[in-house]
């Protein structure tokens, strides 16, 4: 599943996939085997850093004195590196950031499309959430402003409006969208959502691949 | 439960109208905004689908590309181009739609873009626009207050509180287009105009819209 969406996915991102029930509860434990199996046939690279991170986790982890598993916590479980199928990278903001292997993501958009159409609807929901966020963030904090002439969702009136029908409106707009990490994010300029915009780019560009919608289409359903 | 195909459509009908927006706020080729929605627009005619919801997120694709457009500092020969073939296919798609409000909309959004352009084209706000040759009927056609009023009002007049941002929009054009024009006293004809304009980008949580609605009025109470 995270190697549906090409230029990757944010921790972040994946708690926010569990939250939609997207992925399964135990996603971090699945994960953290799956890169563990990883290492133990090929040691991966970037093990100093590796180390690194681990030694300044456990010193997030000794000041912690909370009975519940901090983020920090489960977040040692995934070793950073450049895996097979992919590379898991620490962002500046020091959150953890999974991108699959281009060859890995074409496999699984050229061969598995149409055995998991579940897959690219979900990935195609969860990036309707993020859009629509993005766009609401802009707005709210004023980065950016709506044009007498604007003819984009930015407008919420007119024929812009959602359509009440639509079943994604009805299912995810006023109930699950409130959930979604960037409304719980603080942001001082437009440069921070500038950043996430760019990390999710080629995720968006992803989203119009006909050959990858028309085997949902076709889907007899869920 | 829907089937996917259903519900696809419908992720669809937000999704490609979300990402070009996203690229409009967020990314500063504007040139590239306009290739990814030109690039949309194809890949929905690909998807083979005829029905009022598709055709209205074509129409929307092709309002938002004539939004960036005419919104950017542009050499107006071509853009005038621009306008009037998206404006044609606009026209075109509207006859598939059999909703007649999203009809209405639909040519509410077309005219009021038309008469946006030709009061900056009027400003002189566009680059060569005396490359532009309109004849008498044109002239008389494209005139700002004259779109605004027999086609923007009169479709107004058929639609509901949904376009109360848009029935605002009109009318700072309207009396930005007189007050060009140096019409006299605009000022007791648009007051009460404005200030109801105000109010609705308040509430719309437009604020640079809002601040120049109020500039308006203070610049009319020193007339």
């Amino acid at each position: 599943m995270i190697s549906s969406f090409p230029s990757g996915l944010g921790w972040e991102d994946l708690e926010e996939l569990c939250h939609l029930k997207i992925f399964r509860p135990d996603w971090e434990d699945i994960l953290a085997r799956l890169l563990s199996q990883d290492q133990d046939a090929e040691k991966p690279e970037g093990e100093e850093i590796e180390e690194e991170v681990e030694e300044e986790e456990e010193e997030v982890e000794e000041e912690d004195e909370g009975g519940e598993v901090s983020i920090q916590e489960r977040k040692s479980k995934i070793n950073t590196g450049n895996y097979f199928w992919i590379t898991v990278a620490r962002g500046n903001n020091s959150n953890l950031f999974l991108k699959p292997a281009q060859s890995v993501y074409q496999f699984i958009a050229k061969n598995l499309r149409n055995e998991y159409p579940e897959w690219q609807f979900a990935k195609l929901e969860y990036l309707t959430l993020f859009a629509l966020t993005l766009i609401e963030r802009a707005k709210t904090h004023y980065f950016y402003n709506e044009q007498l002439i604007e003819n984009s969702l930015v407008c919420e009136h007119g024929i812009w409006n959602f359509r009440e029908e639509n079943s994604f409106y009805k299912d995810q707009i006023e109930g699950e969208m409130t959930s979604i990490y960037l409304r719980r994010m603080s942001f001082d300029g437009m440069k921070e959502l500038w950043t996430i915009f760019q990390e999710h780019e080629t995720n968006f560009l992803s989203c119009l691949e006909l050959e990858l919608i028309k085997p949902l289409l076709a889907s007899p359903g869920n | 439960m829907l089937e996917y195909k259903e519900k696809t459509l419908d992720l669809l009908e937000i999704l490609w109208i979300a990402i070009p927006t996203c690229f409009k706020i967020y990314s500063s080729r504007i040139e590239g905004t306009i290739t990814l929605v030109s690039t949309i627009i194809g890949r929905v005619t690909e998807l083979g689908i005829a029905n009022d919801n598709i055709t209205m997120l074509k129409i929307k694709l092709h309002l938002l590309m004539v939004a960036v457009a005419v919104n950017q500092k542009q050499e107006a020969e071509t853009l005038f181009n621009t306008l009037l073939s998206e404006i044609d296919l606009i026209d075109k798609l509207k006859l598939a739609i059999s909703n007649e409000y999203w009809v209405n909309g639909a040519s509410l959004a077309t005219n009021l873009t038309k008469a946006f352009f030709f009061y900056k084209l009027s400003r002189g706000k566009y680059a060569n626009a005396e490359r532009i040759h309109l004849n008498e009927e044109q002239k008389e056609f494209n005139s700002v207050e004259r779109i605004l009023k027999y086609s923007c009002e009169t479709i107004l007049s058929k639609l509901g509180p949904d376009f109360d941002f848009e029935r605002a929009a009109v009318g700072i054009l309207t009396c930005k287009a007189k007050k060009n024009a140096n019409k006299k006293n605009i000022k007791d004809q648009f007051e009460s105009q404005l200030k109801n304009a105000v109010d609705i980008f308040a509430a719309h949580k437009c604020k640079k819209l809002e601040l120049k609605t109020r500039f308006m009025i203070a610049e009319f109470q020193l007339l």
